[in-house]
């Protein structure tokens, strides 16, 4: 799944696990959400909300066609 | 909806303490019922093993609380496909085994030569020998495959991945 969590974690000055304490996973969890690995679940795209104040479709952008 | 900290499951901490209360009490309550009707001996390792099944249950649930989502999709696709697969491998060793004489003969030699190396069983506790070998290598197969496959999945998550 597409996302725009690298441009956003860049525009805070945050690294990975900055990140990843902030949604309370490992930092091995944003690298793979991040890379478009692993997709996460709707609780968790609502921890990425909570966190970069932004909804969860400006994080996660509806890919054309999906 | 969790607020903060570690994305929680679903089971709520209550629900998990009686899960296990009661998964400890029907493992009692079924070992109980096999010394009664003589199915399986109680005698020192029987309650080591015993307990040592019940704790090694209780380890794992503070365990799989502490994991996230990826970490639990990880265990969950290893079993599937690691566990999973290795256990039908197994079962259909075990068919072979039954229906076709080479490959029982083959692993007949082999526990057969692992009760001559190791002196001291006696004729009626071959059979059971034999069973707990087999149990051994099923269990040391599938170990293994669920192993593999978990690392391939977390290999697979790290290609290509780009870090901070």
């Amino acid at each position: 799944m597409k996302n725009r969590i690298r441009v956003l974690r860049a525009e805070r000055n945050w690294t990975q696990a900055d990140l990843a304490d902030r949604i309370g996973v490992s930092r091995n969890a944003v690298n793979s959400i991040e890379n478009g690995r692993f997709d996460p679940s709707l609780p968790m795209a609502y921890r990425f909300s909570d966190v970069f104040g932004l909804s969860v479709e400006e994080i996660f952008p509806k890919e054309k066609g999906r | 909806m969790p607020k903060s900290g570690q994305m929680r499951p679903k089971v709520k901490p209550g629900v998990w303490a009686g899960m296990l209360v009661a998964a400890s009490v029907l493992t009692a309550a079924l070992m109980a019922t096999l010394f009664r009707m003589k199915i399986i001996g109680m005698e020192g390792q029987g309650y080591f093993f015993l307990l040592a099944f019940v704790f090694a249950m209780l380890a794992m649930v503070p365990y799989w609380r502490s994991l996230d989502e990826p970490s639990r999709e990880a265990h969950k696709f290893a079993v599937f496909w690691g566990l999973g697969w290795a256990f039908a491998f197994v079962m259909l060793i075990g068919i072979e085994l039954m229906h076709f004489g080479g490959l029982r003969d083959l692993v007949q030699g082999w526990v057969e030569g692992w009760i001559a190396f190791s002196k001291g069983i006696s004729g009626e506790q071959q059979g059971a020998v034999g069973f707990y070998l087999g149990i051994v290598a099923s269990t040391f197969l599938m170990g293994l495959a669920y192993i593999l496959v978990w690392l391939g999945w977390w290999a697979h998550q790290r290609m290509g991945a780009k870090a901070d």
